[in-house]
């Protein structure tokens, strides 16, 4: 009795992405590009917990090319992260803001978001951000 | 901050004229005013290899240089490997021993053999193994990647004898 012929089991099969991927021709998040888009740059702590006592986006604000600087009072609406599996009640004084308020509480988290026309006004105008923790 | 400059940059055989600030970094240009996406960004502090381009046959960071600073050079990306239909081997050894899942460090890793085997076809294994921990990939685990350029390399000494 001979096998019927099955050209997907029992060896490789070849994947329909690779070839665009090894010429460079995959298109991923970070290749788009509209005209006159904006680009954020987020600013982080440095400290690994502490209580935040002012932070100053004066400086950022006023380079020219910045559009907006936000804060957790900015986005006081947006909820904070609910976990993967999805909202669960008794855990929701645990989550995650969107932007550190009131307290941070690692290296690393975001604590404001710049927007500007260009990504390298967006760093410059980061690094004119101070946080006072 | 200060003028833009003029310059002319040479990616893959064909020139690009492009007016960027002096602080514009070589991958940046490559992308956003060459339009060549092809290499991609990943940590944007030279340690994680995936914008790697060759410059002058030499495998670079293209993210730790300025644009200014590549005029007059021969640049090579991912996009000039192929020979119209025909893959480069290393591409082709990277698609048959799976050495990419989704492919973003693959261009860095593709450019960064294809310099080293130029410049040392006979690499010794513990050589190209020194060479390709330079770049990160948090796909494969790196043992298909290993065997990819291992395998292009042997194909490509095969074809110059």
């Amino acid at each position: 009795m001979t096998a019927p012929s099955n050209k997907w089991i029992g060896q490789s099969v070849g994947r329909l992405e690779d070839p665009p991927l090894v010429r460079g021709h995959g298109r991923y998040a970070g290749d788009i590009s509209f005209p006159h888009q904006l680009h954020m740059r987020v600013v982080r702590s440095n400290h690994a917990h502490g209580r935040i006592v002012a932070i100053d986006t004066a400086a950022a604000r006023a380079l020219p090319g910045v559009v907006a600087v936000w804060t957790a009072s900015d986005i006081a609406d947006v909820p904070a992260i609910d976990f993967r599996e999805g909202k669960i009640p008794a855990l929701d004084p645990y989550r995650q803001p969107v932007l550190a308020a009131d307290k941070v509480r690692y290296v690393g988290e975001p604590v404001a978001a710049v927007f500007a026309s260009d990504p390298y006004v967006a760093e410059d105008a980061s690094d004119l951000v101070t946080i006072e923790v | 901050m200060s003028e833009k400059r003029e310059i002319t940059l040479t990616i893959n055989g064909r020139s690009y004229a492009v007016r960027v600030d002096p602080r514009r970094t070589l991958v940046d240009t490559i992308r956003d005013e060459c339009g060549q996406t092809g290499t991609h960004i990943g940590c944007e502090h030279g340690v994680c290899g995936a914008c790697t381009v060759l410059l002058d046959g030499e495998p670079v960071r293209s993210c730790l240089m300025f644009a200014v600073q590549a005029e007059g050079r021969q640049i090579r990306t991912v996009e000039g490997l192929a020979q119209g239909d025909k893959l480069h081997p290393l591409q082709q050894a990277f698609i048959d021993h799976h050495g990419l899942q989704c492919g973003f460090c693959t261009p860095g890793f593709l450019m960064l053999a294809a310099g080293v085997l130029e410049r040392e076809p006979d690499i010794s294994d513990e050589d190209l193994l020194d060479v390709l921990s330079s770049n990160l990939c948090r796909c494969t685990g790196y043992e298909n990647i290993v065997k990819s350029v291992r395998a292009a390399a042997a194909k490509m000494t095969a074809a110059r004898r």
